[in-house]
């Protein structure tokens, strides 16, 4: 094993651990980023869906097990991350989700820190992300210190018509926020139905890799490893800083040391990385004097919704534009929140296929031609049950039920309600239910009190000093809406933190 | 002899193929319609009737009906319908226009409760009690309750999803249930002077004791009660909102398995106050009938007492620990709490309301210990000597615990850094 040293070694090339990358980029610090895969190649299968839904081209193939035995999680070892499949909508969390919030089955926790916190570095993600959105339209927008960095992105004739006909109904329809670079411009987005769930073949989608990756790497101070997982962390003797990682490199295992160790590989695998990294001082894993690590796993209760009409073809190429976030602090007529309705892009024949696989293509293609695709999401509330656990061998183990299951069956009857009255003959809905991996978080829970927190409100470890995780991993509630500006917003925070306390 | 294996196999075939055929049409089908006779009964709405429609409407239809997220009889999932019966949800059947039953003419309602067939013509399978015989002023109670500003019946916009029956309801509605008759007469009610024909009135007739407490919902006649099999005698396998099992009682008079040796003051305590002789309460789905007069539960222990008393063995009965041990979870599981409230406190009806409303512990645990001196008619058992005194405090700990003490829908803000 041979040794090298930076000065910050920054685990994961995603939402959290990209952006941080770029906003430590400008400093002096030499910084390396670690990423277990590859880049994503700019090929025709980036938006093929069989290539990306029936072959799983991009997905990972590690197996993780659960309750009832083993499963391939939704999720992707790439430089980027997750983002590169994301369907870059991009919110800031509700100014209330910040607050205590009851909900049907239990309550959604505060925050440490309020909306106003975060508002500054929410608007610099924007711009970073280049977020096209409106404020104003949707009742419950949080207040902005500036307006979106990019008018929203128009909607297509079909879907102008949904919104029109969604304000008749007394709803709120509002712009999605959309992180995409030039759309409709020449040389920039072309607003295609191959979005959320594929690669950008053009790069004009705005994810960690194009916003952050690439500019970061192409300075001086900052190098990136591919292909090179972080094995585990290792510390002094007493536990209180790390003092290097332990990495599998091309079939070589490198000790990397430095000063400062960021983990960002997502909410489930930064909460691995700290478990399988047990040691003397840290018997229960890293940065575990709270036995938290790990515990509080949440994942959006999210269906897909498609409303039918067998003589209405749906023309509309881009769809995702449009959101309803009218049932979002309460349900029609009861006082809990129920969730967000947003619409989705395109379904193709291919992703239908995959629920049942013996009827045929073609059937299904003449299907999703005349769908308008919805999907709606509800928060997930932590429990201490719904854990992160990594077993002897050091595979990862998910143990998770999901929670709030009576606010988010109302709101599919909402939208099921919603779908009727704009026409829809038919509404198909289809759930990954508790295999569902993404938008994780809350592992390792943020907040100002040790005893029942994991990391402090900068998102550094309570019990090691040079330790930070940013990733969803520190959210202490889901809300309902898509977290990865939230992610990316908190990670610039912290990188302000680092340049502060670290850097200077 | 060959000649006669073809035979039977094409016989055989012939009966496959009628079978499928019939599982085909009942799964295309779905839930079978029925022409909907005319009513024109115009039901006045007078506070006599409301205020003994609200009492029957707490006993009878609150707790399928009742949300307790919007606190009025807007649905909710039934959690106890067994899951070959599909995914049931009791609908809303407040005042609301649209999603209520708001537009619903006074004939369509008690259309509905006699018979089973909605003003669409849809039929509703018996997870819905019909109440083919109860008196008409009863029901003109329920149906002007149902109209009247009661909170419980405000219009509300909440409704759950429309139920999905599965295979097994669709066939049995298709094949084995059908809509109950209209009474041709006016039925009446016997009154308190005739004790024993008002308890079993009350029993057979209006608040189906025998539904639940006969052998099996499968063999019960809901034209001819007494010829359920297994007539008062329990052991009819239900669901709490836990998700458990409950066996229903032994009503019959015999001493060792049914009630034979309870008094009857000991009677009427486990059906209006829900806690038995033995110091224990009666789990959901049996809630206390609390708004139940003194005289009417006198005379339903008066029927019940003119029943042959029948030795059923007692299926095996969940063993409640010893009183005055342990933590507050576990009297919340082994004292019933669960059995309404579920796992996280809001199932049949939501804690925290109560724990919003009684905010100091001393107030909450007088609230638990006689539910009945703080809200009337309220359809939760007395717990006094049911939880130990030196449980209690351990019990309140763990209710402020599960975490939902916040007022309903309330945000506060989160602190500053």
């Amino acid at each position: 094993m041979h040794t090298e040293r930076f000065d910050i070694i920054i685990i994961g090339s995603g939402a959290g651990g990209g952006t941080l990358a770029y906003a430590l980029g400008g400093t002096p610090a030499r910084i390396l980023v670690v990423e277990r895969g590859e880049p994503v190649p700019q090929e025709a299968e980036n938006w093929d869906p069989a290539a990306v839904w029936k072959h799983l081209r991009y997905r990972t193939d590690e197996r993780w097990l659960d309750e009832r035995g083993e499963f391939t999680p939704y999720t992707h070892y790439c430089v980027g991350g997750n983002t590169k499949f994301w369907g870059s909508v991009l919110y800031r969390l509700r100014r209330e989700d910040f607050g205590e919030i009851a909900h049907v089955d239990g309550v959604s926790p505060a925050w440490p820190i309020s909306y106003e916190t975060l508002e500054p570095y929410y608007a610099r993600a924007e711009r970073l992300y280049q977020v096209h959105g409106r404020h104003g339209d949707d009742p419950t927008d949080p207040p902005r210190s500036t307006p979106f960095p990019h008018p929203p992105v128009p909607h297509a004739e079909g879907m102008a018509a949904i919104v029109d006909r969604l304000r008749g109904f007394g709803l709120h329809p509002s712009p999605l926020p959309l992180g995409v670079i030039d759309p409709g411009v020449p040389g920039g987005c072309v607003l295609c139905n191959t979005c959320n769930s594929f690669p950008c073949r053009l790069h004009k989608k705005s994810d960690a890799e194009v916003c952050c990756v690439e500019p970061a790497v192409a300075r001086p101070n900052v190098t990136m490893w591919t292909g090179a997982t972080a094995r585990r962390l290792l510390t002094d003797g007493p536990g209180r800083s790390v003092t290097a990682v332990e990495i599998e490199r091309r079939g070589e295992v490198v000790r990397v040391e430095a000063s400062l160790v960021v983990v960002a590989c997502g909410a489930v695998n930064s909460a691995a990385l700290l478990l399988r990294s047990a040691n003397g001082a840290h018997p229960d894993g890293l940065a575990n004097s709270s036995g938290l690590v790990g515990t509080r796993y949440m994942a959006h209760l999210a269906t897909m919704m498609q409303g039918f009409h067998p003589f209405e073809k749906n023309e509309t190429v881009f769809q995702k534009t449009v959101a309803i976030n009218d049932y979002y602090l309460a349900g029609p007529g009861m006082p809990y929140p129920l969730g967000q309705i947003q619409s989705q892009g395109r379904t193709h024949g291919v992703m239908a296929q995959i629920v049942v696989p013996w009827i045929p293509l073609w059937a299904y293609e003449a299907w999703v031609a005349r769908g308008v695709d919805w999907l709606v999401m509800t928060e997930d509330l932590p429990r201490p049950d719904n854990r992160v656990t990594v077993g002897a061998d050091g595979r990862i183990r998910l143990q998770y039920r999901p929670n709030n299951v009576q606010a988010h069956r109302q709101l599919v009857a909402e939208a099921m309600r919603v779908l009727k009255r704009l026409g829809a003959w038919i509404v198909i809905k289809h759930s990954h239910k508790n295999k569902n991996t993404t938008h994780q978080c809350g592992t390792l829970c943020f907040g100002t009190d040790p005893r029942t927190s994991v990391l402090d409100t900068f998102c550094r470890t309570h019990d090691i000093d040079n330790l930070f995780v940013v990733d969803a991993s520190f959210f202490p509630s889901s809300a309902a809406v898509n977290p990865g500006l939230t992610i990316a917003a908190q990670a610039l925070r912290a990188a302000d933190h680092i340049i502060d306390t670290h850097l200077s | 002899m060959r000649r006669t294996i073809r035979y039977a196999a094409v016989i055989l075939g012939i009966l496959g193929l009628t079978v499928a055929g019939v599982a085909a049409w009942v799964l295309l089908n779905g839930l079978p319609t029925y022409p909907v006779e005319p009513n024109a009964t115009r039901v006045d709405v007078t506070p006599a009737r409301v205020s003994r429609g609200r009492d029957l409407v707490t006993m009878m239809c609150a707790s399928c009906h009742l949300d307790s997220a919007t606190r009025t009889l807007s649905g909710k999932r039934m959690v106890d319908a067994p899951p070959e019966f599909g995914v049931i949800y009791a609908p809303n059947i407040t005042r609301h226009a649209e999603r209520g039953i708001g537009r619903w003419s006074d004939g369509d309602v008690l259309r509905l409760l006699r018979t089973g067939i909605r003003p669409d013509g849809r039929y509703v399978p018996p997870y819905m009690p019909k109440l083919p015989r109860a008196a008409d002023e009863d029901l003109a109670a329920i149906v002007a309750y149902l109209r009247s500003d009661d909170p419980l019946v405000a219009p509300t916009e909440t409704a759950p999803p429309t139920s999905t029956p599965g295979f097994l309801t669709k066939a049995l509605a298709r094949l084995v249930w059908s809509p109950l008759p209209y009474p041709e007469a006016l039925l009446t009610a016997p009154d308190d002077s005739a004790p024993l024909a008002r308890g079993r009135y009350l029993a057979n007739d209006l608040l189906d004791c025998y539904g639940c407490h006969s052998a099996d919902f499968k063999t019960v006649d809901v034209l001819h009660p007494e010829r359920s099999a297994g007539f008062y005698q329990g052991g009819n396998r239900l669901r709490d909102a836990d998700g458990q099992d409950v066996v229903s009682a032994n009503l019959t008079p015999d001493a060792q398995t049914g009630i034979g040796d309870w008094s009857e003051d000991a009677f009427v305590r486990a059906l209006t106050r829900g806690q038995r002789p033995d110091g224990t309460t009666t789990r959901y789905p049996m809630l206390p009938y609390a708004a139940l007069s003194d005289a009417d539960a006198r005379a339903i222990h008066a029927y019940l007492r003119t029943l042959a008393p029948v030795t059923a063995p007692r299926p095996a009965v969940t063993t409640v620990p010893p009183l005055a041990t342990s933590t507050g979870q576990q009297v919340y599981r082994d004292r019933g709490c669960a059995s309404c409230h579920g796992d996280r406190g809001n199932g049949v009806y939501d804690i925290r309301h109560a724990l919003a409303k009684y905010t100091s512990d001393e107030s909450l645990a007088a609230f638990i210990r006689n539910p009945g001196a703080a809200v009337p008619r309220i359809t939760m058992p007395v717990f006094d000597g049911v939880v130990a005194d030196s449980d209690m405090s351990a019990l309140v700990t763990y209710l402020r615990s599960l975490r939902v003490a916040a007022p309903p829908g309330g945000t506060r803000p989160a602190p500053q850094e």
